[in-house]
């Protein structure tokens, strides 16, 4: 029972980690995406973002490469590989 | 349908508390299998004592507390949460919540998350 969590807030939320199973997912939507330039910050892994998320806060120059970045297909796509998604906002 | 709902903030700050408790009631009276986590701030909503009136509200906890009226009987609470904030939760020797909660560490968490259908976190 895999889940797609999803964070909407420009700050990591501990009990992120504490609800966090093998086969997870962390999706940047929104003002989350700043996350992933912060270097002292580590997140779960596999990580994704939204790109125009991304884009609308001039953050694709400085986007780090292993944060792949999805467009809305790519999101249902995400959405539709796991049993169910976890909103963070 | 195993729906799992996370009170994730603090209670008359505004209306999430009050928006996720009416959903689940929803849920509950159509008679989905239901599942309550009180998580992070969300965890002062089962404070007992509380007054809404003070503030022109209807009480949390008053409502909170028919919860096993509804058969939602599966309320956890996160250990982490709870020590955090100085509250003991619900054992023998204490009685610092309105409702019997079950107190959860985080390999528990997961595994609760992982149990249910569809979450919701508000």
């Amino acid at each position: 029972m895999s889940t797609l969590h999803i964070l909407y807030t420009a700050e990591l939320p501990p009990a992120l980690s504490r609800l966090w199973s093998e086969g997870d997912a962390l999706l940047l939507a929104g003002a989350a995406v700043t996350l992933a330039l912060q270097p002292a910050l580590t997140l779960p892994q596999p990580c994704l973002a939204l790109v125009d998320a991304v884009q609308a806060r001039g953050l694709s120059a400085r986007w780090p490469s292993a944060i792949a970045l999805l467009d809305a297909a790519g999101w249902v796509a995400l959405a539709v590989a796991h049993d169910k998604s976890l909103s963070w906002s | 349908m195993r729906l799992l709902y996370i009170a994730a903030r603090a209670p008359y700050a505004d209306d999430r508390a009050q928006e996720l408790l009416d959903t689940l009631l929803v849920a509950a009276s159509f008679g989905a299998q239901v599942s309550v986590l009180f998580q992070d701030d969300g965890v002062w909503q089962l404070l007992p004592g509380q007054n809404g009136a003070a503030l022109g509200r209807k009480s949390l906890g008053a409502q909170l507390e028919a919860l096993p009226l509804f058969e939602v009987d599966h309320i956890y609470t996160d250990a982490v949460s709870l020590a955090e904030r100085g509250l003991a939760g619900n054992d023998q020797s204490s009685k610092d919540l309105l409702l019997p909660a079950q107190a959860l560490d985080a390999p528990a968490l997961a595994a609760l998350l992982a149990g249910h259908d569809q979450v919701i976190r508000l």
